[in-house]
């Protein structure tokens, strides 16, 4: 007989594989390679298990430690971006091995340029990028955001470049805003999608020219294949889709394409 | 009012985003597949959850209820989300972690019974009324107090308990026991 205060899993009256259902019910629990997946799309620098250290004062919002990483679904909520106002980025392309840097230094924009192209911004609305390394969607806590000083004069639906060879600095507040920007832009499409699909997918072009090396690439491209779809250019959508996954092996964003172009 | 009383008073100070992920990112894995998310799409909702969490963690007010039951609203909301999808419908809604399942060198045969054992429950979970599914989850697997419980599902304690013997019953039965087995205590809505 189970006591009210009394977990199911500690009493012995219970039936026995309930109570070894509960027990596996409280087990599931993530990996530390699963949570250190989850920090670094979260932006956050830090796995969740090693306490964080001495940070450093940074900008005014309080958020401090935290630094832009590929904000996934930063489409949804648009606090994440927000946050990013005490991010401080360095300009370079992802290094998913490199040892984690001392936090301390991560106010120093210090970074030194890659030859490595831009990782997030393949897009099947937006060329692959020119690499052919597997990427995944989820980058790794130290990975690094390239970053552009400013969208280009003239729109151009041209493969983007890869990052310029010297890129300069950039104050995080510039960069949170930019950010915040696309991530409206995203959102705007996003909430689109059901009343207006060509305008969503307008805007996803438009995120394109803006934020050549946006942070949101990917999710845009989701986005995309989506008015696609409920436009009817399936063949388009398919064509899209290929190519994001050949940009992106492993995905996350490539499964939703996947299932977008299977059955919704 | 002395100076103790007055810290005494003080709300509690928010945690950064840092901290809250650092100090509640299991709990949050834990609730998000306890709401019948696979474990190959927890870390997606669980991002979710957290990017939300974030973004209104300045309007979190402690007087309100603790920070984990403030999480379980968000996890609940965005797990029902998922599952409304349709393709999470055609999925299967649990599975065994590695980690969790002890595959280091443990008996197949033990994950397997896990994973069915899991699988069992969730499937009662889901078909569970969301109130005291709720009020089950938020006790036996997240292990919140019921005072936290009531607080959080907005009603008295007389309900969450209520609540919460009822699901013990139905899962009983579905387990293949009987009521009486788990409590015979009262089911009063009040």
């Amino acid at each position: 007989m189970a006591k009210p205060d009394r977990p199911l899993v500690e009493d012995a009256g219970v039936p026995r594989a309930l109570r070894e259902a509960l027990q596996a019910a409280r087990a599931r629990e993530p990996r530390e390679a699963e949570l250190t997946q989850l920090a670094g799309s979260l932006g956050l620098a830090l796995p969740p298990t090693v306490p964080p250290p001495v940070v450093p004062p940074a900008t005014a919002t309080g958020a401090a430690g935290l630094k832009v990483g590929l904000i996934a679904k930063g489409v949804a909520v648009l606090g994440a971006a927000a946050l990013a106002t005490t991010v401080v980025l360095k300009v370079n392309a992802p290094q998913p091995h490199a040892p984690p840097a001392p936090r301390a230094q991560e106010a120093r924009p210090a970074a030194l340029p890659s030859s490595e192209p831009a990782a997030v911004e393949a897009l099947p609305v937006d060329p692959p990028a020119t690499s052919t390394a597997p990427r995944v969607t989820r980058p790794h806590p130290q990975e690094r955001i390239p970053v552009r000083e400013a969208a280009p004069a003239v729109p151009s639906a041209e493969p983007e470049a890869p990052p310029a060879p010297e890129p300069e600095p950039v104050a995080a507040s510039d960069v949170a805003s930019r950010l915040r920007e696309e991530a409206l832009l995203v959102r705007r499409a996003q909430t689109m999608l059901s009343s207006d699909p060509a305008g969503a997918l307008r805007l996803t072009a438009e995120r394109r020219r803006q934020f050549p090396g946006g942070v949101l690439g990917q999710e845009a491209s989701v986005v995309a294949i989506e008015a696609l779809l409920r436009l009817g250019r399936r063949q388009e959508a398919e064509a899209q889709a290929r190519s994001f996954e050949a940009a992106h092996p492993g995905s996350v964003h490539a499964r939703r394409m996947r299932r977008l172009l299977e059955g919704e | 009012m002395t100076a103790r009383q007055l810290e005494s008073e003080r709300p509690p100070a928010l945690p950064s985003p840092e901290e809250l992920f650092r100090t509640r990112a299991r709990f949050v894995w834990r609730v998000v597949t306890a709401h019948g998310v696979s474990m190959a799409d927890a870390q997606d909702v669980a991002q979710e959850v957290f990017l939300i969490a974030f973004d209104k963690l300045k309007a979190y007010d402690p007087s309100r209820g603790s920070i984990d039951t403030w999480l379980y609203g968000i996890v609940s909301k965005v797990a029902a989300n998922h599952r409304r999808k349709a393709h999470v419908r055609r999925e299967t809604p649990s599975d065994l972690p590695p980690a969790a399942g002890g595959t280091d060198g443990g008996d197949p045969g033990d994950d397997i019974d896990r994973a069915r054992l899991l699988g069992r429950l969730d499937t009662a979970l889901a078909a569970m009324e969301p109130a005291k599914r709720d009020v089950f989850i938020m006790f036996e697997i997240a292990e919140l107090t019921m005072l936290e419980i009531a607080h959080a599902a907005g009603c008295n304690l007389k309900t969450a308990y209520g609540r919460l013997y009822a699901a013990r019953r139905e899962l009983a039965a579905q387990f293949g026991e009987t009521a009486q087995e788990t409590q015979g205590g009262e089911d009063g809505e009040a």
